[in-house]
């Protein structure tokens, strides 16, 4: 078979020459008035939800927060009790997930532990009837694409953890789905590696230009990768917004405190406000200049992250400079981690700072200045 | 170096020994002397007797291997051991057919329904075998109760002949077998990843190639330990085709005719043997077939 040539020659790529397939574009979703029931038990309320063309949408909540629930009413697992799911415009609640065409990756990334690497790439293909000639080629491409040629004939038992996932990542895409699905897929893996894959799934979803609904609980790794995030609460969504935004300015104490770390002072009263600066007094009885967003709702709070918080000399000018003590001091890797209590019966925040040799860590009971901007401390609805 | 080292430990443990009179705890010590007593039970109870036997098929009065030869030219002697697999055969393949959706109904039941269904599988399976074939006796004869159910029905004019036929006995045997196959199919069908099902039905397959691409394949370790389990435990069926009654004895049925009837002792202990030296050829060849799939998921 192979009497001719010794070396192999590479062949020029195809891509202009051939007519490929047309690069896939993303599909628009769009859940509306979407619910979902077990007899009495309501696990998702009433949801309406925009997903647009080519977004990497990141679904993210503690578990039993509805967000697998509306993965699997997507994918056709979990019939809706109510509403309608469309994608491009067509509702697809009456379809079976077969005739869905979604790709989708697991948690546990799900391969065929029967078939080897090659021959769980090539199963949606195979379900679909292409030829075997063009199943081997698109297989080969896919392989490529996740940096697995030599593996095809593997079983996944054979792979590690990364490598499984960068197989269900490909027999996810390989049939090309606008849509695709990701269910907490770098949940089994350790840091380090779930890092790297991170970065490989966004490439991937540049590359590829779809549409990813990724679920996650992880608020960083949704944070790193989507372009817009919706926080999930008992069956309701409570926020949506890119990563910023939500980080930035959250809407409720539950958004505050899930991504990131944060101090929360309840908010007595608003004692005067100017278009978006406010001036509040707070229930511990300091008075603080703070952000005002939009909508304030009637029980209120202070959100303040622990790295936007000044401590020292340079507090002293800042928009709100108070004396705090010193309660509690712990290195952790790259910030020193102070719990520091305000006067008044505010009670104690969390600062965080840069950790350098140059800098000594304060022990518990120093006195210390403190203090922070305005636009530092938003106004956030307490619940 | 490394020698003088374990020298000195091994020393050392010795100083240790006579020190406090207390040993070091060591695998091997104690558990070869817990191993004797359940060895010395099984070489006197079960391997003696085994050899015993062995050797008694060749002291035959007639000669040294008398009773192989006729094993092998008599045909009422060779059609028992023949008509004996085919029934294991016919008898694995039935209990199959009806245990799979059974066992794949139950592996998905949930909470009570599953406390339900396994209770339906243990209960016969506790019940001795000779109770189930009376009662299969008392259900197929000609005044039985499937024989007037029929009749009532009008399905048949005239009741079956179902008791002392084939038929009646592989229904019993295959009945009898059935926890033996239900079981380790359901122990296979739950180790079933529901989300590689899942997985299977968004990548595009439909139930029916989620099942046979799929499920069927993951399924099959269940299937080949359930036929073992029946095949061997029928080819040593007793009670069932004794009382129900067949074409032809069953082999166990004919080492028994051997021995009560015509008090050829060798030639009763030449059947056993060869009825044992074929099982355990037959499960060999399982073992090596089941490390053959398995190893193709190992290291190439």
């Amino acid at each position: 078979m192979n009497g001719m040539t010794g070396i192999p020659i590479p062949r020029p790529l195809r891509g202009a020459a051939m007519p490929d397939l047309p690069p896939a574009r993303g599909a628009r979703v769009e859940f509306d008035r979407i619910s979902k029931e077990y007899g009495d038990l309501t696990v998702l309320h009433e949801t309406t939800l925009k997903i647009e063309a080519g977004e990497f949408f990141s679904l993210i909540g503690p578990s039993g927060s509805g967000k697998s629930t509306l993965l699997g009413i997507l994918a056709g697992f979990v019939p809706p009790s109510h509403g309608a799911v469309r994608v491009d415009g067509v509702d697809i609640v009456a379809k079976p997930p077969y005739r869905r065409n979604i790709g989708m990756v697991f948690q546990n990334y799900a391969l065929f532990p029967h078939m080897s690497v090659a021959e769980n790439i090539g199963f949606p293909l195979k379900m679909r009837g292409c030829s075997r000639a063009e199943i081997g080629e698109r297989v080969k491409r896919a392989l490529a694409m996740v940096r697995l040629e030599a593996m095809g004939e593997r079983r996944p038992a054979q792979l590690s953890g990364g490598q499984q996932q960068r197989v269900a990542l490909a027999r996810a895409a390989v049939y090309d789905p606008r849509l695709l699905l990701m269910d907490e897929p770098l949940g089994a893996l350790d840091k380090n590696l779930r890092e790297e894959m991170q970065e490989e799934i966004k490439r991937f979803q540049r590359a590829l230009g779809v549409t990813v609904i990724y679920v996650t609980h992880d608020q960083q790794e949704a944070a790193f990768l989507a372009d817009r995030l919706a926080v999930m609460r008992g069956g309701l969504l409570e926020q949506i917004g890119t990563p910023r935004q939500l980080y930035e300015m959250p809407g409720t104490h539950f958004v505050a405190s899930f991504l990131g770390e944060a101090s929360l002072l309840p908010v007595a009263e608003i004692v005067s406000r100017e278009g978006r600066l406010a001036t509040v007094r707070t229930a511990g009885g300091l008075t603080v200049q703070a952000f005002a967003p939009s909508r304030v709702s009637e029980r209120r709070a202070l959100c303040l992250r622990p790295e936007n918080i000044i401590l020292g000399e340079a507090a002293r000018g800042r928009d709100n400079h108070f004396l705090g003590t010193v309660e509690e001091a712990v290195f952790t890797t790259g910030t020193l981690r102070y719990r520091i209590r305000l006067p008044g019966s505010d009670g104690v925040i969390t600062v965080r700072v840069p950790s350098h040799p140059g800098i000594e860590l304060l022990s518990p009971g120093t006195g210390i200045d403190i203090g922070w901007d305005a636009a530092m401390a938003v106004i956030i609805a307490e619940d | 170096m490394v020698g003088e080292a374990r020298e000195a430990h091994a020393s050392l443990e010795r100083h240790a020994e006579t020190q406090t009179g207390v040993k070091p705890w060591s695998p091997s010590r104690g558990s070869l002397f817990l191993l004797a007593a359940p060895l010395l039970l099984l070489a006197l109870f079960f391997l003696f007797p085994l050899i015993w036997v062995f050797a008694q098929s060749f002291s035959s009065p007639r000669g040294l291997a008398d009773t192989y030869v006729r094993i092998a030219t008599d045909p009422a002697l060779r059609y028992p051991l023949f008509y004996t697999f085919q029934t294991a055969a016919i008898v694995t393949f039935c209990a199959l057919v009806l245990s799979y959706p059974v066992a794949f109904l139950i592996s998905r039941a949930q909470g009570r329904w599953l406390a339900i269904g396994m209770v339906l599988v243990l209960v016969p399976f506790w019940t001795s075998a000779v109770i189930r074939s009376y009662a299969w006796l008392v259900l197929l004869q000609r005044r039985g109760v499937v024989n007037e159910a029929l009749l009532a029905l009008g399905f048949i004019d005239r009741p079956l002949r179902l008791a002392n036929t084939d038929i009646g006995t592989h229904i019993a045997m295959a009945q009898i077998m059935l926890p033996f196959m239900i079981l380790p199919l359901l122990s296979a069908m739950r180790g079933i990843d529901p989300s590689v099902m899942r997985a299977a039905a968004i990548l595009g397959a439909n139930p029916f190639r989620q099942f046979v691409s799929v499920y069927l394949p993951l399924s099959m370790p269940g299937v080949g330990a359930g036929c073992v389990l029946v095949f061997i435990s029928t080819l040593g069926f007793y009670i069932t085709p004794a009382l129900l009654g067949s074409s032809s004895p069953m082999i166990a049925v004919a080492i028994e005719q051997q021995v009560s009837r015509l008090l050829d002792w060798p030639q009763a202990s030449a059947l056993a043997s060869v009825l044992l030296v074929l099982t355990c050829l037959l499960f060999m060849l399982y073992e090596r077939l089941n490390r053959r799939l398995a190893g193709a998921g190992e290291a190439r």
